[in-house]
């Protein structure tokens, strides 16, 4: 057995892939080969190193990490906040709104006031609705046009940031090679 | 699998089981940095961030790829993000510690200081490897993944991962072995230089 095949051999034990045939031609070979011995030899010092100095983690860690999770898990935002700030606004708003007219001219003026933003918005969906017809000639396509329209709205954000994380990986990648 | 089940209690809300995995992981973790930053308080302060990060980002762990891979990229990302950052110099990072140890050799029995001398040069090739082929050195041979998990950990495919394995091991036997040539040749000189001052 040549010293090519012996290195290839080397490797396959390395991997933990060698059969037992092969391993012992390979010790047969490396007791013949001084050359072969010591590159074997400068391999295995290496796995010694590395397993020698194996780096263990200071004791301290989970008990840091522990309290690092517990304190973020305090100051949590509940899930639903996010969402029921905005509809908590806007519900004051539209209180407040009506309050005023209430004080200012009295309930009919307030019925008035809410019945006319009532009308703004209800004009807005007919035209809307109305543009959707004319585009598409169906008004069920109207719900399509309207979901498109958030869709892209929430896709952009959503790509923009998916362009920057795959930036970043593959500008650390660049890195390593 | 018993991973997953402790992933799966802490989605649940379990927070504790979470240091079952810390435990688990915290060497594999804390020796990827040390060998990516070399500096034993960053390594341990990136530690607590990588779980910090992985515990913040346990909903999108997908179950398909070992966790153990998973979490070596989460750490393998934000050392080279660190050491971007920093641009630290690599090769020079060690030399607060090489220095300790040389002051910590003093007064050692000469064998010993022989076998740390060994220890010495076989670090110091490892170390000199360029920083593609250490990481699959340490992740192969130290942390004991397998392949797949590196591919996964780097994103190379198998070949890939293979062949620089392959590379890297060549890279130490001719560092490892250029050194013992020079020691042979000063043997050599030595003897020379002896016989002829005997003749």
């Amino acid at each position: 057995m040549g010293c090519r095949k012996a290195w290839e051999l080397l490797m396959r034990r390395m991997d933990g892939e060698i059969d037992r045939q092969n391993l012992r031609y390979l010790e047969n070979h490396l007791m013949i080969c001084p050359e072969c011995r010591e590159k074997h030899d400068s391999l295995s010092a290496v796995l010694m190193e590395l397993d020698r100095t194996k780096p263990a983690a200071p004791e301290s860690t989970e008990p840091k990490v522990m309290e690092k999770i517990r304190s973020v898990r305090h100051r949590e935002t509940p899930l639903f906040l996010p969402y029921v700030v905005p509809a908590a606004a806007l519900l004051t708003g539209i209180l407040v709104f009506l309050f005023y007219e209430y004080a200012m001219d009295g309930p009919m003026a307030m019925i008035n006031k809410a019945a006319q933003t009532l009308t703004i918005f209800y004009g807005a969906y007919q035209s809307v609705a109305a543009f959707s017809r004319f585009l598409f000639g169906s008004v069920y396509l109207n719900g399509v046009l309207i979901m498109t329209g958030l869709a892209l709205l929430g896709g952009i954000p959503a790509f923009l940031h998916g362009q920057r994380v795959k930036r970043g990986v593959s500008k650390y990648w660049r890195s390593v090679k | 699998m018993d991973d997953m089940v402790q992933i799966k209690k802490c989605l649940a809300g379990d927070g504790e089981a979470f240091e079952v995995l810390v435990t688990r992981y915290k060497n594999l973790v804390y020796g990827i940095a040390l060998n990516l930053l070399h500096n034993k308080d960053e390594a341990a302060d990136v530690t607590q961030e990588v779980f910090l990060k992985v515990w913040a980002n346990l909903k999108r762990y997908n179950p398909e790829y070992s966790f153990k891979a998973w979490i070596a990229r989460i750490t393998v990302n934000h050392c080279i993000n660190l050491n971007q950052k920093t641009r630290r110099a690599a090769a020079a990072a060690w030399d607060e510690e090489v220095v300790c140890r040389i002051a910590a050799d003093k007064g050692l029995p000469e064998e010993e200081l022989l076998a740390k001398e060994k220890q010495d040069r076989v670090r110091s090739a490892i170390e000199s490897l360029p920083e593609m082929y250490r990481l699959v050195v340490i992740l192969f041979h130290q942390q004991s993944l397998s392949y797949d998990e590196i591919c996964q950990v780097t994103g190379y495919p198998l070949s890939i991962v293979k062949n620089r394995l392959y590379r890297a091991r060549k890279m130490l036997c001719e560092k490892l072995s250029a050194y013992h040539g020079r020691e042979a040749g000063k043997e050599e000189g030595l003897w020379a230089a002896g016989r002829h001052g005997s003749c």
